[in-house]
């Protein structure tokens, strides 16, 4: 990719390099298909003995939950509140992806025009029949004063920085997507249970997908799992062709990263996460009947 | 700068703590190396683990170098601050810290009036000094550091105000600025130097400068990071954090007479504190009645600031 350029650090070289090399292993088919047999055996009596009406969406933070503090899975679901941290993400996501089309020259103005163009759109979708659709924290922000408005900004560009200058977007030969939808994959049998994957970059090394994701803190034991996840629910969603070659996690607090290649042990280590991470999940949300689980 | 530096620091580290973080017990959690907690541990164990037990407590101090920080953080973002009491205000209520909102909130008379005068002048002394951040200085505010060791099972963790450059593990190349609204002290160097430390281990580089800015005189105190900056921030961190895991493991404090033993919770049973503060009864932080007016709020206040 050649338009967007504006900066390239050793670091970011390497971790570039690294990240789109070509595919060592091959898409492993053979293992995807057990894997797929054994998920589609092992989840859908678990999602049956969900309560009622009751929807359970697991994604990288409750695989997390459910491994690090299990206990939090049974205190019910607090609704979302939108926050500076809550809202880094998607503001700074939004903010690179203009760095890289050549649209902003750094993500300290990027991010200014992200927020600028939520508060456009917000009111042209007001107005206009059919405008696209107001990004979801565009109407809070708008109600936020000066001083709250100011940190939510300083929030994203910090978050958006550490994703900018971690690649060198000059080494890309087909432009990325920068965040890009999540993937989801509804486990049959009824529907309640949806598994969601998410990475922050989506690139090609040579004919294979390759995905980034950046995480908070470091990296802890079950980081290849982590990763294989947002790997697994791409396979289970798009089958085996989409299926990346690897995927990167960047953790910029403590500036560690962790390649894990896309074969068939890393994908059967992220289907037993799920099992488990799901049946952690179902055993407190039978706990309380009304529970409704599902990720913003 | 030498390639090897961050590596070695980073494996002096774990050397050293093995033993240490070997004896934790094996469902410890995470032993959490900050600033304060080496300030802290180093000053006194027993007060290192009163202060850890005890309630956070809001003063004066700790709610101006909050608001202070807010404006700061403000004024690197957007390069505006219109009302300073107001825009601080909405962005600490806007990040959930309803503790200083509530100080804040039960303020009344001449201590709200006070406080008010005082983070206007912090950002007008800001707004002279900081030039509008140019985009390219890709400058990230309130930025999160944390370096684990010994597989996760002690973290060295920081917040720092403000850093300009992008990490680059071949060359040092980032700035790193602490904001202080109170005076000038000696401690600030320490807090300074581990943060440098923990950038250092990080991005595998040094910072290039690291500087301590004094909202109150407008002074900025800069120093360049050489091995020797960092060799000291090592054998304090790595003193520090030998003392916390050893409390992790649940051993007796000991108990070091200091001059912060007039104001510590644990006053009442400890006999060497009270020998040194000729009293059992400990001092209320931020209480003008019984506070000492060269205290300037840097154990219960401003240090603890984006933690």
């Amino acid at each position: 990719m050649k338009e967007g350029t504006a900066l390239s650090f050793p670091r970011a070289t390497s971790l570039t390099e690294a990240f789109l090399a070509p595919a060592a292993i091959a898409v492993p088919v053979p293992e995807l298909h057990e894997i797929r047999a054994r998920l589609l055996r092992e989840l859908p009596p678990l999602a049956d003995e969900l309560p009622e009406n009751a929807r359970l969406q697991i994604g990288p933070h409750e695989l997390a939950v459910a491994r690090d503090h299990p206990d939090r899975c049974a205190s019910g679901w607090d609704p979302f509140v939108p926050s500076p941290i809550r809202c880094k993400r998607a503001i700074g996501i939004a903010a690179v992806e203009r760095c890289v089309r050549g649209r902003a020259n750094s993500p300290q103005a990027a991010v200014a025009e992200v927020l600028a163009s939520g508060l456009e759109d917000l009111v042209t979708s007001a107005s206009v029949e059919g405008a696209p659709r107001p990004p979801w924290w565009s109407e809070w922000y708008r109600e936020l004063a000066p001083g709250a408005r100011a940190a939510v900004q300083a929030e994203a560009v910090t978050w958006a920085t550490q994703l900018w200058t971690a690649l060198d977007w000059s080494c890309f030969e087909r432009p990325p997507v920068i965040g890009g939808r999540d993937d989801f994959w509804d486990c049959p049998g009824g529907r309640q249970l949806v598994v969601r994957g998410r990475a922050e970059v989506r690139a090609w090394a040579q004919s294979r997908p390759v995905m980034l994701v950046v995480a908070s803190g470091f990296p802890g034991d079950s980081w290849r799992a982590d990763l294989a996840h947002r790997a697994l629910v791409v396979a289970l969603a798009r089958g085996e062709r989409s299926v990346p070659a690897r995927v990167a996690g960047l953790w910029p607090t403590s500036g560690l990263v962790r390649l894990c290649e896309v074969d068939g042990p890393a994908l059967s280590e992220a289907a037993t996460a799920l099992v488990s991470a799901t049946a952690t999940w179902v055993d407190a949300m039978i706990g309380a009947p009304n529970a409704v689980r599902v990720a913003c | 700068m030498d390639p090897g530096l961050a590596g070695g620091l980073r494996d002096w580290l774990e050397d050293v703590l093995s033993p240490a973080v070997a004896g934790l017990p094996s469902d410890a959690v995470p032993v959490r190396v900050t600033k304060e907690a080496v300030n802290q541990v180093l000053a006194c164990e027993a007060h290192h683990l009163a202060r850890k037990s005890e309630p956070r407590v809001v003063t004066a101090e700790l709610a101006r170098g909050t608001l202070v920080d807010a404006l700061f953080r403000q004024w690197v973002t957007v390069g505006v601050v219109g009302d300073p009491w107001a825009d601080a205000l909405a962005g600490i209520e806007c990040d959930g810290d309803a503790t200083i909102i509530d100080f804040v909130g039960g303020l009344e008379g001449d201590a709200r009036r006070r406080l008010v005068e005082e983070v206007r002048a912090h950002a007008a002394s800001i707004a002279s000094a900081w030039p509008a951040s140019n985009p390219s200085w890709l400058a990230r505010t309130q930025e999160r550091l944390s370096v684990p060791l010994a597989g996760g099972r002690l973290v060295l963790s920081g917040v720092v105000d403000l850093a300009f450059g992008a990490p680059c593990a071949g060359r040092a190349s980032v700035c790193l600025v602490e904001l202080k609204s109170g005076g000038r002290r000696l401690e600030h160097r320490g807090d300074l130097h581990f943060y440098a430390l923990l950038e250092t281990l990080r991005s595998g580089a040094p910072p290039f400068r690291i500087a301590t800015y004094y909202s109150r005189s407008g002074e900025l105190d800069a120093e360049h990071v050489g091995e020797d900056v960092l060799l000291g921030a090592l054998h304090r961190t790595l003193a520090g954090a030998e003392r916390l895991c050893r409390l992790a493991c649940g051993a007796e404090p000991a108990r070091t007479p200091n001059p912060l033993c007039a104001w510590c919770s644990e006053l009442p049973r400890c006999a060497p504190g009270q020998e040194r503060a000729q009293s059992a009864i400990p001092r209320v932080a931020g209480d003008p009645t019984t506070d000492d007016p060269k205290w300037d709020g840097y154990e219960h206040g401003e240090d603890e600031v984006g933690q």
